[in-house]
């Protein structure tokens, strides 16, 4: 198999999302895991590129990377006693143990299935939208329900967020 | 083949007879007062034994077919009907159960003294789903009276049982409903493999292949053989009865354990009779163990109810002794001496019940010489201790006569030990007499035992008369009988010699 | 521009019910700031009517069949069978909160709005054509119960019961999306019917197809409390308000179902076999492990979580018996759960009440001497729940084990009537506390209309249903025919 640049970028991609996600597993610091994030979202992106869907891949910088790490970030430095969170981040052997194997097992599965798959939209498949327009069509045409039912989970999100942290009962 | 006769009265008899004793409980519902909360359950308990009247009056005993007929769709999209209807075998039955749940409400009329509505609202409730189980010939429609019994009997031991009541009434419920869901596991599996019908008639005329049978017998016997007791399902027996109120040991010793073996007559033998004549031998040598470890264990008691109890997983060994030896002096005789076992041990429990209220105390050892405080209440626990023996003249000696009858054209050597079972019986039951009744007063607290008075004098009265009446003239009870098990045989036995023919048929279904 | 309106108001009618509860969800929130906090319990009566109206659309639509917004919404017997019982869980459930609440003290608006929210939620999942609807639906009602979940924001128990049912939730979800995105990568459409018409040409020995039905599994597991997905459920019962665990233990629970039989015996049908093996295995797990840890709780909550995974496990017989009568058979149980169980936890809030929790098994100690009509209603649900006649309970299980025997699963009809029979155990257990003990104290019991009228909903159901379940029966065996 022949390894062309664009193998060679994807493989760059691809560790610049895994690595600082063990990172964010791995550290005991959960200020250094908010910040691993940050990169593990970036790396997410990169790989939208490649999949073609820019939209995506902007929206996930715009959003995730603008709006949720640094969202994290102000939740993480204005919860008091940082430090002590580093203890309950503890990892325990045997169970990490248990953990490893479980992940490890699953992994083996997921690349066993993986590997003989065929899928539908192999090749040069004509993908339905990437475009910012394409989307929109769609989303008030085709997915205009489920468009919608978004807009209603939201709204539901907000009443909840206001009931949890309201001051207190009148 | 036998037919569902429709109801000629015209008026639904059967089924009035289970919703009268359900209206009285929904009407116990709405009473306070204790005291009239006893009269209404006592006047809907007798007037069930009205109803029986016309029941018995016209029951036709020349013909097996089922009388009384009713059947209306139910549940249509299981093919499910009420249908019910009696003949020989389950006619006694339901007169029986009339008279004891009366018999049971008298008893109770000053030993419960604690919510007194709800213990009346349980003995009707029960009285309704013995009946039920009685006259049902729909499996769906016997099985739901056949748990919801559960319910009250449970209630029953818990509340109002003794002080331990508690593991009494979850050992029972537990036990029952272990082998009960078993059979509607076979319930449903007779159903598919029937084409879709839960009909009793239809379903005894259905030539099930013999392995089938084999499964299906099997989870039926697991619920049948707790309930008889059988050996060695019998354990919940006696920590139920000797907890239970008298009202629930009578009610418990006098129908619900007869329910077993009427169970097998109904379904287990007319649906799967190769696979009942398998397990036969099997059956009969339990059915002759009980028969000498009931009586054994009933020696060494020191509890009188306790020793009664043994006593009836002895006698219920005879019944299903009979019922298994496949002839019919043994059907005959396991069924009459399961009315028997009904009259004198429900006898029994009322004399027990009758000396509880006055003592407080169920040990033999407290007893001794009473026969001079109480004469009235010795010369009835004589007639009755009489009875249960088997002494010639009496109910008891009918049946065993007949039972053995039976077990010997099956097997000699079964009725050989069975007959030696008589013998301990009678000697556990005369020694129980002497140790209670004879001798000097040994307690104190028995100077001044009184003696019976006459509302129990009056319930114990109709138990009597029937230990001498089936006692001197047992064909009253044949004749009624008689047609039902002599068609019961015949059908068995043709039907048995007809399943290796219909095994493949039925094995193919099974393998799908 | 009238006609405009009143083609866009035409084309809503399919979502008229959702629409009508979302609304009456709005108008709760707008009221209740400008409401008295001692009317709140007005707002409860005021949703209540939001669900009367919804359910006689539902009704009313009831002749209206097919795809709506382009194959995303399906309307069929199936899916109303489902939305009646979400109402009737649903409106059992506000019943039940209203004076509960006051007693906690979070009697608010925004209850009664969110379990407006998750009703809606439940509805399009039972509704969806699309695995998109599935999981908005899904995501829905979830996020509106993990804040009920957690309503008592004083109480550390209900604290976690949210976290914790909030962190897993999430989890569940991110596998359902990674198998339903393996499933779009094959079938190249989120479609039901249309991944259906791939699934019949398309090899079934595919392993990726394999996994994301696993997944699909695992998920849907999660939301139904099926073993060994069913960790969550303890604590987030117990810590959860009383009232919001009675909700969630018929709600959620009973539109995982509509969602996994929509999908495992519709969409996913040329699996049978696999799905049937993989449910049978779960199906045994879950009653296994529900009723064995029944056993020893003893708190009444706790008891009921697990009794609950308990039945889970029943219905998860009838899922993996399959066809029309599995189908069938799960409608019905579900249905017949959800009444009882609310009934059930209908009794157990009313022994909450200032200065008593009211939550240990023996609380119930007495029940039958100090309120003779609580611990009789409690009995029958009780007796209804371990499945004896004639109580709709026997009915339920009945018609799950007739269609295991009838799908040639004997074996799991006689693994399910065994701990259905151990299930006595702990069930008698608390009718011998009420009716066989003294009680330790006198109290009375908190009392109210809603209250009142939500057992005598419950019981009546569960006895004429368990007496004559001719009607109830088919009309859950008239909704399954759409599904197949």
């Amino acid at each position: 198999m022949e390894i062309g640049m664009r193998d060679i970028v994807f493989l760059c991609v691809a560790l610049l999302t895994t690595i600082p996600c063990l990172i964010v597993v791995f550290s005991r610091n959960v200020l250094y895991s908010a910040f691993a994030l940050f990169f593990t979202f970036l790396g997410t992106s990169g790989l939208y590129f490649f999949l073609d869907a820019e939209f995506l891949a902007i929206t996930q910088v715009v959003v995730y990377i603008g709006g949720v790490s640094v969202l994290l970030l102000f939740a993480i430095l204005l919860t008091k006693n940082v430090d002590e969170i580093r203890k309950t981040n503890m990892i325990s052997g045997p169970r990490m143990a248990l953990a490893g194997a479980a992940a490890l097992a699953l992994l083996g599965s997921f690349l066993y299935a993986l590997k003989g798959a065929r899928w539908a939209m192999n090749g040069n498949a004509a993908y339905p939208a990437t475009t910012i327009k394409g989307l929109g069509d769609l989303l008030l045409s085709k997915y205009l329900l489920p468009f919608e039912i978004v807009s209603i989970l939201l709204l539901a999100v907000l009443v909840g967020s206001l009931v949890i942290s309201r001051r207190s009962v009148q | 083949m036998l037919e569902l006769i429709p109801n000629q009265l015209g008026f639904p008899l059967l089924s009035l007879m289970i919703f009268v004793p359900l209206a009285g409980a929904v009407i116990l519902l709405a009473v306070r007062d204790a005291r009239a909360a006893r009269w209404i359950a006592l006047l809907f308990s007798i007037a069930e034994i009205g109803l029986s009247v016309p029941l018995l009056a016209n029951f036709d005993g020349s013909i097996a077919h089922m009388q009384f007929g009713e059947s209306l769709p139910w549940i249509k999209d299981w093919h499910i009907n009420y249908r019910i209807g009696v003949d020989g075998i389950s006619v006694l039955f339901v007169g029986l159960t009339a008279l004891l749940t009366t018999i049971s409400i008298m008893v109770s009329w000053t030993a419960i003294q604690d919510r007194v509505r709800e213990f009346m609202i349980a003995v009707l409730f029960l009285e309704a789903g013995m009946i039920g189980v009685f006259v049902a010939l729909d499996l769906f429609l016997f099985y739901i009276f056949w748990e919801a019994m559960l319910i009250p009997m449970y209630l029953l031991i818990g509340v109002w049982g003794g002080p331990n009541r508690l593991y009494a009434a979850i050992k029972f419920f537990l036990y029952t409903l272990v082998g009960s869901v078993l059979m509607l596991v076979a319930i449903l599996a007779v159903y598919f493999s029937a084409g879709g019908t839960f009909d009793v008639l239809a379903l005894m005329n259905h030539p099930f292949g013999h392995t089938f049978q084999m499964w299906a017998f099997a989870a039926f016997f697991a619920a049948f053989a707790v309930k008889v007791p059988m050996f060695p399902f019998h354990t919940w027996l006696p920590d139920a009865h000797v907890e239970a109120p008298t009202a629930g040991s009578i009610i418990l010793a006098g129908i619900l354990i007869k329910m077993g073996a009427y169970g097998f007559l109904r379904f287990s033998l007319p649906f799967f009779p190769s696979a009942a004549i398998s397990w036969t031998p099997a059956i009969m040598t339990l059915s002759v163990v009980a028969i000498i470890y009931g009586a054994y264990m009933a020696f060494a008691q020191t509890d009188f109810k306790k020793l009664i109890a043994y006593s009836s997983v002895s006698h219920m060994g005879f019944v299903t002794l009979g019922i298994f030896a496949l002839n019919s002096q043994g059907v005959e005789g396991g069924l009459l001496q399961m009315i028997n076992h009904g009259v004198s041990t429900g006898a029994l429990f009322l004399a027990v019940g009758v000396i509880y209220e006055r003592t407080h105390t169920r040990m033999i050892a407290d007893y001794g010489g009473i026969a001079a405080k109480v004469p009235v209440y010795a010369a009835y626990l004589l007639i009755i201790t009489l009875s249960s023996i088997g002494l010639p003249g009496t109910n008891g000696f009918v049946g065993e006569f007949t039972i053995l009858l039976g077990a010997f054209q099956y097997k000699a050597v079964y009725a050989v030990i069975a007959s030696l079972g008589i013998i301990l019986g009678a000697g556990y039951m005369l020694w129980l007499y002497q140790r209670v009744a004879f001798g000097t007063v040994t307690n104190p607290h028995n100077e001044h035992l009184q003696d019976m008075n006459l509302r129990e004098i009056a319930a114990a009265l109709p138990l009597l008369v029937l230990v001498f009446g089936v006692g001197l003239y047992p064909n009253a009870a044949f004749q009624v009988m008689h047609a039902s098990t002599e068609n019961l045989i015949k059908h068995v036995q043709a039907k048995a010699a007809l399943a290796p023919v219909a095994a493949q048929a039925a094995n193919a279904l099974l393998g799908q | 521009m009238l006609t405009s309106v009143q083609e866009i108001l035409k084309q809503l009618v399919p979502i008229y019910p959702e629409f009508v509860l979302i609304a009456f969800a709005l108008s709760v929130l707008v009221v209740d700031m400008f409401l008295n906090g001692r009317y709140t319990h007005l707002l409860g009566w005021y949703s209540l009517i939001g669900i009367v109206i919804a359910a006689s659309m539902t009704i009313i639509l009831g002749g209206v069949q097919g795809a709506f917004f382009s194959g995303t919404v399906l309307l069929d017997p199936f899916s109303q069978f489902f939305k009646l019982v979400f109402y009737l869980a649903c409106g059992l459930g506000i019943l039940i909160a209203m004076k509960y609440l006051d007693i906690e003290d979070i009697h608010r608006g925004e209850y009664y709005a969110l379990m407006l929210f998750a009703t809606a939620g439940m509805m399009l999942m039972a509704s969806a054509g699309d695995l998109i609807t599935i999981y908005l639906g899904l995501e829905l009602m979830a996020l509106s119960i993990y804040v009920l979940a957690g309503f008592m924001r004083k109480d550390s128990r209900s604290n976690e019961a949210g976290i914790k049912y909030l962190l897993l939730g999430a989890f569940s979800s991110g596998i359902m999306l990674y198998g339903m995105s393996l499933l779009y990568g094959l079938a190249g459409t989120t479609n039901l019917d249309g991944i259906l018409a791939f699934l019949r040409t398309a090899d079934l020995k595919n392993p990726v197809l394999f996994l994301s039905m696993v997944m699909l599994m695992v998920s849907f597991g999660f939301k139904v409390a099926a073993v060994p997905f069913h960790m969550w459920v303890p604590d987030v019962y117990e810590g959860a308000p009383t009232s919001v665990t009675a909700f969630m233990s018929a709600g959620p629970k009973v539109a995982g179902f509509a969602v996994l039989l929509r999908v495992f015996t519709h969409t996913l049908d040329p699996l049978h076999a696999d799905i049937s093996l993989l449910l049978s295995g779960l199906a045994v797990l879950t009653m296994a492990v529900g009723n064995v840890m029944a056993l020893s709780q003893t708190n009444i909550k706790r008891m009921l979580a697990y009794s609950s995974i308990a039945h889970a496990g029943y219905a998860l017989v009838g899922v993996a018996a399959g066809g029309q009568e599995g189908a069938a058979s799960v409608m019905l149980y579900v249905l017949i759960y959800a009444v009882m169980n609310m009934g059930a936890f209908g009794v157990v809030i009313m022994l909450r009440k200032a200065g008593m929790r009211g939550e240990e098994i023996s609380d119930f100690a007495g029940l039958g001497k100090t309120n003779k009509t609580a611990a009789f209603l409690m009995l029958i649900f009780l007796f209804s729940l371990t499945g004896i006649p004639p109580m709709a309970g026997f009915v339920g299980k009945f018609y799950i084990f007739k269609s295991a025997v009838q799908a040639g699963m004997i074996w799991l009809a006689i693994v399910g009537v065994l701990f259905s029979a151990i299930s006595a155990y702990f069930y008698l257990r608390v009718i011998m506390l009420m009716y066989m003990y003294d009680p330790k104290e006198e109290f009375g019991l908190v009392q109210s209309p809603a209250l009142a009228l939500a057992l005598a909903i419950s019981v009546t159901a569960v006895i004429v249903i368990g007496v004559y379940p001719t009607p109830v029966l088919e009309f859950a065996r008239a909704s399954v025919a759409g599904l197949l």
